[in-house]
């Protein structure tokens, strides 16, 4: 127990006497979670709208007044052919083309008619697209119910489903993605920092020394893994209480419980850069070696695009992905306040995995050196 | 829906990807190989032998120039005729795009590693900073129109989103370059900063 302490002395001490690095791994990352949090955002205003008004009767100037006032669409061009719209479209001048047809006012007057209106939205950028077609659609059928009259019921009951969901999405997107981030880059370190170190103390030669002494193996180890532990904590802590302060994400559910979730999750990353180091030679294998493990994790994790959606074979290997879980759990605890039952599966997996890994690492640790 | 019939992600997602990883392994290549001939201190012969630092630079970043490019092209073909991404445009042109930004992202390496000491803190140094504001700001996985402000600026500084608005122009719309010299003109012009700066960071340490 002694020389696991004194290890960890050592360690704190080679940490905090790097004037370089420590800010690396404390600062920077919970600065970026916040910086980057305030990118978490798919609402869109000042959309640019072109115009190619093919009716020009009072309807169709209503209708591009409802665009052009609800604050997401600037009109910036009138169009009146198709060459110049695909001309504003291939030179990114304009998000959506808003085409209105010859007879339009005639035809919204009939009951039964659908929307006579048609957009050309520029969908290079596919969740930009989807947006401003939601936009759009709202817009219209806004436009439609008023014009046919509040008596037709149906109609105006099928849109209000819409406009709701499309006009509160900047405080939630927030909070989800907060705590996804903080996980992301504290993971992405800590696999990073425990590869790099094991390697280093390998390429001076310092490892040399510390096998010569009565230290064991698991001690060594231990000893290793400790500090990052604590450093771990701290980004996480560190990222979740100033977006408690900065963006009020919600914490609904047990922080301790997180803090239990925490702490056995940390292991598994650590075991992973652990077992990286010892797979590998050099510092930049390692570094190399982490990063496509790193990216993996991070685009698979279920924060930016949903996992449900992955073929099978990348759900399936997405098992192994520590990040995956935490996005879950983070959801669970902080957005929906659940309790122990529910975390219990993903505190189990992770114990499994944690020890797994790690076990892994030693033994292959035993055998390199 | 112009552009993109069915709105697929992979229009957007590919680009991005090419542009993360050519960005990360380029930086990484050369920060990291520099800072470890100061760490072995074969900088220092280096830079006692006649050579020029312009001469070290560009030595340094030929090598990992073909093979950044090589990278990208492997890339682009998966992403072809692996998952469907269209080649509308100019071969030659898109060629030209990931020369442009490889050198860039190159340069911006020899940068990180002229200001840092060891190869844990060249590394820190491009994969910290480098990988979480590129994926998040450069129009990848959140619009850019939709960043507040000082994002925005942020945005317009990473190479990687002006490489994306090329990728995407020149692949999918098939943009001539009367179209795109914008974002080219940007990214040489930021590759002239990154290696005027790191050649005189390379003079004041000699």
């Amino acid at each position: 127990m002694r020389n696991i302490l004194v290890l960890v002395r050592k360690e704190f001490l080679q940490i905090f006497r790097n004037r370089q690095l420590l800010p690396f791994m404390t600062v920077l990352p919970v600065v970026q979670v916040i910086l980057l949090t305030f990118a978490a955002n798919y609402e869109i205003k000042n959309l640019r709208l072109g115009i190619w008004d093919l009716d020009q009767s009072a309807s169709s100037s209503q209708l591009v007044h409802k665009f052009t006032g609800a604050n997401f669409f600037q009109a910036t061009d009138l169009i009146d052919n198709q060459k110049k719209a695909d001309d504003l479209l291939m030179q990114d001048a304009i998000d959506l083309v808003l085409v209105i047809p010859k007879d339009f006012e005639k035809n919204s007057k009939l009951q039964n008619s659908p929307p006579a209106v048609q957009f050309q939205i520029n969908a290079l950028n596919n969740s930009k697209a989807g947006i401003v077609q939601n936009y759009a659609n709202a817009i219209t059928q806004d436009f439609m119910s008023e014009l046919r009259g509040n008596a037709n019921v149906i109609g105006s009951a099928k849109i209000i489903p819409v406009t709701n969901f499309w006009y509160n999405p900047t405080l939630n997107y927030k909070t989800i993605m907060l705590p996804g981030i903080v996980a992301e880059v504290m993971t992405l370190i800590i696999i990073l920092i425990c590869a790099l170190n094991v390697v280093r103390e390998r390429e001076i030669g310092t490892i040399e020394q510390l096998n010569v002494t009565p230290l064991k193996k698991h001690e060594f180890i231990l000893g290793k893994l400790i500090p990052f532990w604590f450093i771990g904590h701290f980004i996480f802590w560190a990222g979740i209480a100033l977006g408690r302060l900065i963006f009020h994400i919600p914490m609904v559910g047990s922080l301790g419980l997180l803090e239990l979730f925490l702490a056995i999750f940390l292991f598994v990353p650590l075991g992973i850069g652990l077992f990286i180091s010892t797979a590998v030679e050099t510092q930049q294998q390692a570094l190399f070696t982490s990063f496509f493990f790193i990216i993996l994790f991070i685009l698979m994790c279920g924060l930016f695009t949903p996992v449900e959606t992955m073929p099978d074979w990348a759900q399936w290997v997405n098992q192994l992905n520590p990040l995956k879980y935490f996005v879950e759990v983070n959801r669970l605890i902080l957005l929906k306040g659940s309790g122990f039952a529910e975390i219990y599966p993903f505190i189990l997996k992770m114990f499994v995995y944690g020890i797994g890994i790690n076990a892994l690492a030693i033994w292959r640790f035993k055998k390199t050196s | 829906m112009i552009f993109n019939q069915r709105l697929l992600s992979v229009y957007l997602f590919i680009p991005g990807v090419i542009a993360l990883i050519l960005l990360i392994i380029s930086a990484l290549l050369t920060s990291v190989t520099l800072a470890r001939e100061k760490e072995t201190g074969t900088l220092e012969l280096l830079s006692i032998s006649p050579i020029s630092p312009y001469m070290i630079i560009i030595g340094k970043v030929i090598p990992y120039l073909i093979l950044s490019l090589l990278n990208s092209f492997i890339i682009i073909l998966l992403g072809i005729f692996v998952f469907g991404l269209p080649m509308v445009g100019s071969v030659a042109l898109l060629i030209l795009a990931c020369f442009v930004y490889t050198v860039a992202s190159l340069s911006l390496g020899i940068l990180i590693s002229t200001r840092v000491e060891t190869q844990q803190a060249a590394m820190f140094a491009s994969l910290v900073s480098l990988m979480m504001p590129t994926m998040l700001l450069s129009g990848f996985i959140f619009p850019i129109e939709s960043l507040p402000l000082p994002l925005q600026l942020i945005s317009n500084i990473i190479p990687a989103t002006h490489f994306i608005i090329l990728i995407k122009s020149i692949m999918i719309k098939g943009a001539g370059i009367s179209l795109i010299w914008k974002p080219f003109f940007i990214l040489i012009a930021m590759t002239a900063v990154f290696i005027l700066v790191s050649i005189q960071s390379l003079k004041r340490n000699k």
